[in-house]
């Protein structure tokens, strides 16, 4: 596509492997603990990538950017703010899993979760992991998973973290972090609001008119250990969000879309003998209203309460065997302007095992299969590997079978539903190379993934839109992932995370490229502080996406390459306040990810963060 | 029908004009334009691109996808979701129900003239009475409380009045002076509003029994296309009806009672005093008098969903579903057999003949 960029990707690869440092990663301390735990233990063969909060801190706070300039996953975005969809290895938008503390919250409507209703502020890191995940994380997670995590330390601690932001267009950011704990007791409580007019300018003299959003978030984890061998821990989330829909042309029908969401979570470790027992129940409350002409107070809605009872029982066979099962059921009460009312009830038993063979060989196991009256549920699995040949170099491999469940949508759309329609199954494998020498980790990922039934709405003989088993898709691609950092003279520290993807996904019966699938996306971040200074230099590279199904290039959207700049410096006697200001889009290019709808130009940001 | 109107007319200048001298001055001049002979087809364009209209020659053997890009390419586009045109002498008016507005151009050359952009919300359908426009609007999606008609004066491009009409409304047609008006939008609706342009007032509503899909007016009676929910398993099966509705007396009849399926009879046309309709993607026609189920479909569109339809000069024209890519469209000779395929924009929903 861009070959002179490509160009100087690979440079950048080939420089950095010549570079080296005796830093090591900073791994997690053991007082930290994560609820979605099976993120770590249950990823043999399979990479994760981990965006710490401080990351989040230097991207807007909508997941979409975040993720965008980060990871891989590449994104459709209506407009800065707007409605947006990933694409995750190719997959379509309800093929990638969102869990919050490993809780799935795809739309009950749509299968879906728009990633600019995600506001990043009420983290404590954010998780990626490519490749199927539905043995461990249920619907949705073929092209792979995001993983929203709030930590909790238990260590005597007590710390205020607040980040201030403004921008062009009136765009406000607020995040407040505050993490109080002992070695019984843990709180993470954070506080997140984003706001902004949005009104910025088209390259073609337009503005982005009816684009405002707004957006607050609260999240809280409170966790006690009751003795050596119970703890209670409790997470709780409340979103709210308004967000209006910007129009292409001024003449046109003005719309909003509200978000009243709220997550609860409840859980009870208990350890006896070589058993570990966790006891979760879960409700979730997904709320939108959608208001199709402002000059109206109507609206359309949907909600849906869902019910989660969870018993994770896990069993240390021997020091080098693990077994795990895990039961869920699913209860989930929907309701909406053209749904009617419908309730959906989703057993599902897992069986996970893992085993670590010597110092250099593990492997593990996993079985899924729901219940349920509302589709016929597959048989899923998952398989990985990982060998270590030397301390330089290892070998991932994974393969396993995944599936994405009928919506409510699309069953019960008044007159339109199917209620016989099939999940989407997947059936894919993925072997990786991972070489880590002194500071550099790069990572090259080769897969191939096979989509069937894939729903789709078409136009029926009688002209009516419905769901239907329809698309085959057949994609394989590349990913690759370097992280690399260096200290010089004890004063220069530098830091580089890139990725790259290659993309080809397929309509198996036309043999077309998906629309809106890139085949090449790469993403660059560098870091560089000396002594209070703090500078980011970041890249996001997208090439050209076909828009029609028949991959008629005369409508492609273009590739663009975008750039942020961010520099800060750090005052107080202990460096607890940082001062700093952004550039985002400095090169000014003028791009778009989806038809006719353009992306800000230059603009700029100053940012305040205090720690205490 | 229209067709039947002129010849009426030729048939009646040349018993009048027939004593007249033969005088060529007296003739308008043709008009002239790249698009003078041949029909436009409106493409609705993908959920965030813009509509575009096609063009065809009569003789099929010329076409243009995207007609107004080519004639006017400095012009911002034809709005999202173009969903009709409509004729005045010699102007375009064709409706972006997307976008809101309406952008007028010359219907022979298709050059950019103006443009309608206020008061309008959702517009669907516009007819010219007297130089002046009427537009359906359908506003407010959730209810027809609001649905109205925006009378546009065609000299200053501006909305002059808006009629409020309290139920869905959608197509609408000219007849003696009277315009007629779909009270129904996507099958939601069973009535026809008739509004005298004299006077800016519903005078009549005509209510059908079933939900109205599509009618016609011949001779002084709507023939409506109808559909009703039947008890079965399968929740979508229907029936439909062909009502007959005498415009002088109100009177109303079930001419035809359809068979129940899953798919019924939609897009009713009337021409040369034949009916035309569609199941599914099959078209059939009868005589106007009928009251018999025909038994064979007239042709089978080689589409998998049949989008725009349309009966004029002998010919049929079908229109393919297909809002992901460039579609198509098929022109069939009235006995079936088809003449010519040929692509056209994304979504094409109708056919405008020059």
């Amino acid at each position: 596509m861009n070959f002179r960029f490509n160009c100087i990707f690979v440079g950048i690869l080939l420089c950095a492997g010549f570079l080296y440092s005796q830093e090591r990663t900073v791994t997690p301390l053991d007082s930290v603990y994560l609820t979605d735990s099976k993120l770590k233990e249950y990823s043999t063969g399979r990479d994760v990538l981990t965006l710490s909060d401080s990351i989040l801190r230097q991207n807007r706070a909508l997941l979409t950017n975040t993720l965008n300039f980060n990871t891989p996953i590449y994104f459709k975005e209506n407009g800065l703010g707007m409605v947006s969809s990933p694409s995750f290895r190719g997959t379509t938008a309800s093929q990638t899993a969102v869990l919050w503390n490993g809780i799935n919250i795809n739309s009950q409507f749509n299968g879906q979760l728009d990633f600019n209703t995600i506001n990043t502020g009420a983290y404590s890191e954010i998780s990626v992991r490519g490749g199927g995940g539905s043995v461990v994380y249920g619907t949705g997670a073929i092209g792979g998973s995001v993983h929203l995590n709030t930590t909790l330390s238990f260590e005597k601690l007590q710390e205020h973290n607040l980040f201030l932001q403004y921008g062009s267009y009136n765009t406000r950011d607020a995040r407040y972090h505050f993490k109080l704990g002992t070695d019984q007791w843990s709180l993470n409580l954070a506080l997140s609001r984003n706001s902004s007019n949005n009104d910025y300018e088209y390259p073609n003299g337009g503005e982005n008119l009816n684009g405002q959003f707004e957006n607050t978030a609260l999240n809280v984890g409170l966790g006690f250990k009751i003795n050596n061998k119970n703890s209670i821990r409790i997470f709780s989330e409340l979103f709210d969000g308004e967000r209006h829909f910007s129009l292409i042309r001024a003449s046109e029908t003005a719309t909003k879309y509200q978000d009243l969401n709220s997550k609860n979570l409840l859980e009870w470790e208990s350890r006896f003998g070589d058993f570990t027992s966790i006891t979760r129940v879960a409700y979730l409350d997904e709320y939108y209203k959608y208001f199709g002409n402002l000059n109206y107070d109507s609206f359309t809605f949907g909600r849906a309460k869902t019910f989660i009872a969870k018993y994770d029982l896990s069993y240390s066979v021997a020091d080098n065997v693990t077994l795990n099962t895990v039961l869920t059921n699913t209860n989930t009460t929907g309701e909406g302007s053209s749904l009617g009312e419908n309730d959906r009830n989703i057993f599902a038993a897992a069986l996970l095992m893992k085993h670590q063979l010597g110092s250099d060989f593990k492997y593990e196991l996993g079985f899924r299969k729901e219940a349920t009256a509302n589709y016929e549920s597959p048989f899923l699995f998952s398989v990985g590997a990982t060998k270590d040949f030397s301390e330089f170099f290892s070998l991932n491999v994974n393969a396993s079978r995944n599936f994405r469940i009928p919506t409510y949508n699309d069953l019960y759309w008044s007159s339109a539903g199917n209620p016989d329609l099939l999940p989407e199954k997947s059936l894919q494998g993925q072997l990786s190379a991972v070489f880590n020498y002194n500071s550099l980790r790069l990572t090259i990922t080769a897969y191939y993934n096979s989509v069937t039934d894939m729903i789709r709405w078409l136009p029926g003989s009688d002209g009516v839109w419905r769901p239907v088993n329809e698309d085959e898709v057949q994609i394989y691609g590349l990913e690759s992932g370097l992280n690399w950092s260096k200290t010089f003279k004890n004063k220069h520290r530098f830091s580089l995370n890139a990725t790259y993807a290659y993309t080809i996904s397929e309509n198996e019966e036309t043999g077309y490229q998906l629309i809106y699938v890139p085949f090449h996306k790469a993403t660059a971040g560098l870091n560089y502080n000396y002594k209070r200074l703090h500078t980011n230099l970041q890249f996001l590279y997208v090439g050209a996406v076909f828009t029609r199904s028949d991959n008629n290039s005369r409508y492609n959207l273009d590739a663009y390459t975008v750039g942020n700049f961010s520099l800060g410096y750090r005052l107080g006697k202990s460096e607890q306040f940082e001062l700093g200001g952004r550039i985002n889009n400095f090169l000014d290019a003028e791009y778009q990810s989806v038809e006719n709808r353009w992306m800000p130009g230059r603009n700029y940001t100053m940012y305040l963060n205090f720690k205490l | 029908m229209k067709i039947n109107k002129l010849s009426l007319l030729a048939l009646l200048g040349v018993f009048i004009l027939n004593s007249c001298s033969n005088d060529d001055d007296n003739l308008e001049p043709l008009p002239e334009g790249d698009y003078t002979d041949g029909f436009f087809v409106t493409n609705e364009g993908m959920f965030d691109g813009r509509g575009t209209v096609s063009f065809i020659s009569d003789d099929l053997q010329t076409s243009d996808i995207d007609v107004y890009s080519t004639v006017n390419p400095s012009k911002s586009d034809l709005g999202q979701f173009v969903q009709s045109i409509f004729f005045d002498e010699d102007n375009a008016y064709v409706i972006s129900n997307g976008s809101n507005y309406i952008t007028v151009v010359d219907r022979y050359t298709f050059e950019y003239i103006g443009v309608i952009d206020s008061e309008l919300s959702i517009p669907r359908y516009g007819e010219v009475v007297n130089g002046k426009a009427y537009v359906t609007n359908q506003g407010d999606f959730s209810t027809g409380a609001d649905d109205y008609v925006a009378v546009i004066d065609l000299e200053t491009l501006k909305v002059e009045n808006t009629l409020i009409i309290g139920n869905k409304i959608d197509k609408l047609e000219e007849e003696d002076g009277l315009l007629y008006i779909q009270g129904s939008a996507f099958n939601d609706g069973n009535s026809i509003n008739v509004l005298d342009p004299t006077s800016n007032t519903i005078t009549t509503t005509f209510t059908t029994e079933g939900s109205l899909n599509s009618f016609d007016i011949e001779d002084g009676f709507i023939y409506a296309l109808t559909r009703k929910d039947v008890e079965s398993t399968d929740p979508l099966e229907k029936v439909a009806y062909l009502e007959k509705i005498d415009l002088a007396t109100g009177n109303k009849s079930n001419q035809i009672v359809f068979s129940q399926a899953t798919s019924v009879a939609k897009n009713l046309t009337i021409e040369d005093d034949t009916i035309y309709y569609m199941i599914g993607t099959s078209v059939y026609k009868i005589a106007l008098s009928t009251s018999e189920e025909p038994s064979q479909a007239l042709l089978t569109f080689s589409g998998n969903s049949a989008y725009g339809f349309d009966v004029e000069d002998d010919r049929i024209f079908i229109a393919q579903g297909t809002f992901d890519s460039d579609s198509f469209v098929e022109i069939y000779s009235l006995d079936g057999s088809l003449l010519k395929n040929i692509t056209v924009g994304i979504g094409p929903n109708g056919f405008y003949f020059n």
